[in-house]
């Protein structure tokens, strides 16, 4: 290698350097936006990750659309029409509405796609919807009527996530291979270009029926390492993120160029802990191994972990203190559905010890740890999570402690999300795991968990067992009344606060982030916080 | 002649590997509990039907091979079915026919995402591989030249801690100084909606991107070509022709050209060829440390979603690789050192 | 160099006075000493060094999360708001123990196959070797992700992990040295006269091979603390030790770098790059110590040959 070579490589590497720059592109205002994931696949039958409908809430339209504050509006229908007895449902779906490619979207469009999230078995997440769903007509180009076999409150949000596919499309191809590329929907915006697990880059439609996007595109930007993903926002690389750690939320708050935004996110989400509270006569028969410790089983004693964990503490840690206490799990950003009326168990580890020393849990041999009554085992309870979780670790060892300050020892294991869910449910082989769940507007499923049906299921995680609430779940189910409906709900929350079947640590508030000298007129007033949504990718402008 | 047969024993033996290689595979990720419905995913809103549709449509419905129903737990099951109905042979008759199954994730054929990831990865790695070779190399003369004086040691000091660094810390730190002091991409190997106009720019945003990664790997990379280049000239060095060489005037460049470089090469073949499988340990880290869509990426993530039909090609894909890789390492090896041919 | 040197063998043990004599005079090996054994007293008395208890138990204010180094806490606080300069300290002995008991389970595979395969040559060597090739070419990762899927993420089983995936080179080095070695004239001999197999291999090989295994041991654990650390950063270790690796993942995982928190980041990684750098410069002091003939062996140059990183 001569001299001349190595200066020549020099030179090179200076160019990209220099001549690189932000580049302009002719593509019109593109806006920018980074995260760490990436759709698991555009095809909705059989995606999972919230990525796949973040796109398809941009590409698809479905019968209704969520607000910001919670209400639903109809998107591609005019009217609704309900009959009497709660069952029929007929929806006047507006004239003018085309697909990306040109093709007019009618209720026989509509009528498709139900039937086909309704039949397909290998769509596993979406045909749960249709459960309610008798038969669906559409009578003309304008009419869809849809039967339902038990008249229920919530419509709306069963409706949410069906997105409507073009048929003349859809009927060619077989639904579970298709991988939907071209994703030809009939919302504000449209796909161009997609690169799995890179980028996902979509155009505006200018002439949408219901409202165009001020921009030109949106690219999506795929970051595995979330440093980078800050990085890239403070270098100007993208224009707004849509998470973050919770770490970084002070250092940007101070980059004059950038605004934090923090509230309840969109979709609503819930971390945690699990007691295996399965009584010997509910355990499932086939899969059931129910070997939770006993003490489990006693109210009192999860009554005083409730008082021996400092949530707070926990909040601060893990979350940076952008959380709040939980009370159960309907969390705070189901809005109305969550009763806010309850008061939480407060952090007092004097009267956690009373409560254990008057329930006869002793530390008869002093070593630190309480006994059972009888003396029969100590307190120590295995306490588990999935090993992908970046929180868990660090809530884990503070429980340890704070439990621990109490006499109740933990054994703390990180297990493989797989081996977890083995342990977990239906065969309760566990006492103590931090999990937690992703939900629906509606709380109609996070309700569903701690029934006594779901228990053989693998739906219930702690074995949880009580007619009333039981009773209460299938009153709800079919109230119509939507006040009536939430006076139920409350209700049911108060009787799994009281018998304290989890401790909810905290409900997580979302963390994005956008640069305010790119684009300007993000939807920050709202109760949640979605900025990837089209509430706010529909009205931002360029910052002239 | 001889030759000729060496090289066949040496194909058959490449080709017993291969066997043998893809039957572990295939137990290997058979003996882990949990099936793609639930995995990565904790939805048990799934109904059983749509447990079994799933099971049916990864071909986990059927039997493992004669004899074992399933491995995880270990249930024995028919011996006398048929063969072609075990998800064994199944597997090897889609790997014939150049299938590696389908993602659990991302519901795509796993050939079509490691062919699209492949290309990524060994333009990365090339272009890395050359650098360190060439930059090692050189590092390596001069260490040697002028070995046992300051350079030599700062030389050699250099080479092992650019190769005691972890590959992904080093990754970051970089990251964060390319990206802030010099402005440079923090993901991807291209600028996503960007419009051309000439191919220059196209290919100054490809190597804009490419900088920092490649330069974290031939940090890495660097210090063990300089150590193997060092000792190699050194040994050159003190043999007796040189001396001779010397005696006839030859120039220093030119003894270096022509007897050191020389010799150096067969080790460099070697350690190129063992290096393949570190090169892609380093893949995992760099890439995704820097988002490069390559091999690397993809592993990456499959390990963090257990998306085993993804993490059993790609290592398939490896072993074969370093495989080859080895066994024209192994020829070009027997047909340069004419003492290797006798054994 | 004090050494005689008769054959291709390295020079019998001349005593520790005449090795220490030698070894003083390798400054490699000498830096490469002192940096281990300067590892080795941290991890020792770590609880005098370390200024807190890493496991003690403090209210922790979301102040305390990342706070900058101060007198009090010199290299400052980690994302549990836990001072930084203790946990590196008590880190190191985690670091150290994985690299050691990792090596010592590689060492024993690898010597005994390798003794095994050179000393008996013919059918056993032979299928012993093509194993060990076998084993070169297979991918160490699914071995790992499937071992910690079955099992559980654990000390012991990152250790065993670690151990039972990097022996192949150390199969391959003793072999050639075995082989060497068993047609020496003393081997002959003591054969002549009667003696078994065993009492060949204990008195006579092992003697000889065991400065080669001494060496490899140095470098294997340096490849250990390395591979402890990837597999942290792939998530497949245990969250709950303490170790250099485990400190790098939570600084990932928890955006230290977007907290501008540098400590938390830099500490452990320069922990990590001195233990390994220790650890290669002492194996390739020792190499040129015990072995001169060695320095001049192309082959014998890279660490890489005679181990390998993880992922191979």
């Amino acid at each position: 290698m001569k001299l001349k070579q190595y200066l020549a490589l020099c030179l090179l590497i200076f160019l990209l350097v220099a001549c690189g720059g932000r580049d302009s592109g002719d593509g019109g205002v593109v806006l920018n936006v980074g995260w760490a994931g990436s759709p698991d696949t555009l095809n909705l039958g059989v995606a999972v990750l919230t990525e796949a409908y973040t796109i398809a809430e941009l590409v698809y339209e479905s019968m209704y659309q969520l607000n910001l504050d919670g209400t639903y509006t109809l998107e591609v229908a005019d009217t609704v029409l309900l009959s009497d007895d709660g069952l029929v449902y007929t929806y006047k779906i507006r004239n003018g509405i085309t697909f990306h490619d040109g093709e007019p979207l009618t209720a026989r469009d509509v009528a498709f796609s139900y039937r086909l999230y309704q039949e397909q078995e290998g769509y596993p997440f979406l045909s749960i919807y249709t459960y309610y769903f008798d038969t669906i007509e559409a009578p003309d180009d304008s009419t869809l009527v849809l039967t339902l076999t038990e008249p229920i409150p919530n419509i709306e949000s069963q409706l949410l996530f069906l997105y409507i596919l073009p048929e003349h499309i859809w009927s060619e191809v077989d639904p579970v291979e298709y991988e939907n590329t071209e994703m030809i929907g009939s919302g504000p915006f449209k796909m161009k270009e997609y690169r799995q697990n890179q980028f996902v880059h979509l155009e505006a439609v200018k002439n949408h029926h219901l409202q165009s996007p001020k921009i030109d595109g949106v690219i999506f930007r795929t970051y595995d390492n979330q440093d980078a993903l800050v990085q890239a926002l403070r270098t100007g690389q993208v224009d707004m993120i849509t998470e973050m750690p919770n770490t970084a939320v002070a250092t940007l708050r101070n980059d004059s160029n950038i605004e934090v935004v923090v509230g309840p996110p969109l979709a609503p989400s819930v971390t945690d802990i699990i007691f295996n509270q399965v009584l010997p006569e509910n355990c499932p028969p086939d899969d059931g191994v129910c070997t939770g410790h006993p003490a489990l089983l006693d109210r009192t004693v999860r009554l005083a972990l409730s008082h021996a964990t400092d949530k707070q503490q926990i909040i601060d840690v893990v979350l940076l203190g952008l959380g709040a206490p939980g009370l159960t799990l309907i969390p705070d950003s189901l809005g109305v559905f969550y009763n806010d009326s309850l008061v939480d168990y407060a952090y007092d580890p004097a009267l956690a010890n009373r409560l254990l020393d008057e329930a006869g849990y002793l530390d008869t041999n002093g070593d630190g740890v309480r006994e059972m009554p009888d003396g029969s085992r100590p307190l120590t309870l295995r306490m588990n999570w999935p090993s992908d979780s970046t929180s868990a670790p660090r809530m884990a060892e503070l429980l340890n402690s704070m439990w621990g300050a109490v006499g109740v020892r933990t054994e703390l294991q990180a297990l493989d999300p797989d081996a977890l869910t083995a342990i977990c449910c239906p065969s309760f082989d566990f006492d103590v795991i931090l999990w937690g769940w992703g939900s629906d507007p509606d709380p109609g499923f996070l309700l569903s968990v701690m029934l006594t049906d779901e228990i053989p299921t693998g739906n219930s995680e702690t074995g949880y067992s009580n007619p009333a609430y039981d009773a209460l779940y299938r009153q709800q189910a079919v109230e119509l009344d939507k006040n009536k409906r939430i006076e139920l709900i409350w209700e049911m929350q108060r009787i799994v606060f009281e018998d304290v079947v989890y401790i909810i640590p905290y409900y997580a508030q979302e963390t994005q982030a956008y640069r305010v000298d790119r684009f300007t007129g993000w939807r920050t007033d709202g109760d949640k916080v979605a900025l990837e949504d089209p509430s706010s990718l529909l009205v931002i402008e360029p910052v002239k | 002649m001889r030759y000729f047969r060496i090289v066949l024993r040496k194909l058959a033996w490449a080709v017993f590997t291969v066997v043998f290689v893809i039957c572990l595979n295939f137990f290997l990720f058979r003996v882990l509990p949990g099936d793609p419905a639930r995995a990565g995913i904790r939805d048990p809103r799934l109904t059983r039907q749509a447990i079994e549709a799933i099971q049916v449509r990864f071909g986990l419905d059927k039997p493992v091979i004669n004899c074992v129903e399933s491995l995880n737990p270990f249930t024995p099951g028919d011996c006398l079915i048929n063969p072609l109905q075990t998800q064994f042979f199944i597997y090897v008759s889609n790997l014939l026919r150049g299938e590696l199954g389908i993602s659990y994730h991302s519901n795509r054929p796993v050939a079509t995402i490691l062919r699209e990831q492949l290309w990524n990865t060994i333009l990365l790695i090339g272009v890395a591989q050359v650098l360190a070779i060439v930059l090692g190399m050189t590092l390596g003369i001069a260490a040697a030249w002028k070995a046992r004086t300051p350079i030599d040691y700062l030389a050699l000091l250099g080479s092992l801690m650019a190769w005691s660094l972890p590959t992904f810390w080093l990754g970051i730190i970089l990251l964060f100084w390319g990206s802030t002091s010099l402005g440079l991409p923090t993901a991807g190997k291209s600028t996503p909606g960007a419009n051309y106009a000439t191919l220059w720019q196209q290919w100054a945003d490809l190597g804009r991107h490419l900088i920092l990664p490649t330069l974290t790997y031939t940090i890495v990379f660097l210090g063990e070509y300089m150590l193997i280049m060092r000792s190699a000239v050194l040994d050159v060095l003190s043999e007796d022709y040189i001396l001779t060489a010397k005696a006839k005037g030859l120039s220093t460049f030119q003894i270096l050209k022509d007897h050191a470089l020389q010799n150096a090469m067969l080790p460099m073949v070697t350690i190129i060829a063992l290096n393949l499988g570190f090169t892609v340990a380093g893949a995992i880290q760099i890439e995704s440390v820097f988002s490069w869509p390559g091999l690397g990426k993809a592993i990456f993530d499959a390990v963090g979603r257990r998306d085993y039909p993804v993490l059993q090609g790609a290592f398939l894909l490896i072993a074969v690789a370093v495989i080859l890789a080895n066994l024209i390492a192994d020829l070009f090896y027997s047909y340069l050192d004419p003492r290797v041919q006798t054994e | 160099m004090s050494a005689v040197i008769t054959s291709k063998a390295p020079p019998p043990a001349t005593g520790f006075l005449g090795f220490w004599h030698t070894f003083r005079r390798n400054k490699m090996a000498v830096v490469g000493l002192f940096m281990l054994v300067m590892a080795i007293l941290t991890a020792l008395f770590a609880p005098q060094l370390a200024p807190y208890d890493p496991k003690a138990i403090t209210r922790v204010t979301i102040e305390d999360i990342y706070a900058r180094p101060s007198a009090a806490h010199w290299l400052g606080k980690d994302d549990a708001g836990r001072d930084v300069l203790s946990s590196f300290i008590y880190g190191s002995r985690v670091s150290l123990i994985v690299g050691f008991f990792a090596s010592m389970i590689s060492i024993f595979i690898g010597g005994v196959i390798g003794i095994v395969a050179g000393f008996y040559g013919g059918r056993v060597e032979n299928l012993l070797m093509r194993f060990t090739d076998v084993m070169l070419v297979i991918p160490d990762l699914p071995l790992t992700v499937v071992i910690v899927a079955l099992t559980k993420p654990s000390l012991f089983n990152i250790i065993f992990v670690i151990g039972i995936v990097g022996w192949t080179g150390t199969a391959r080095l003793v072999r050639s040295q075995t082989l060497a070695v068993k047609e020496r004239k003393f081997v002959l001999r003591a054969r002549a006269i009667g003696a078994g197999n065993l009492h060949i291999i204990r008195y006579h090989i092992l003697p000889l091979v065991l400065p080669l295994l001494v060496v490899n041991t140095v470098l294997i654990i340096s490849l250990a603390i390395l591979n402890e650390s990837t597999l942290s950063f792939l998530g497949l270790s245990d969250p709950t030790t303490l170790s250099w690796g485990q400190m790098l993942n939570f600084a990932f995982t928890r955006g230290a770098m977007s907290a501008g928190a540098w400590w938390v980041l830099v500490t452990p990684g320069l922990g990590i790059v001195w233990l390994v750098l220790g650890c290669t410069l002492l194996g390739q002091g020792l190499e040129q110590v015990l072995n001169p003939r060695l320095e001049a062996h192309h082959l014998a140059a890279g660490p890489g040959m005679v181990a390998r990183r993880l992922g191979d």
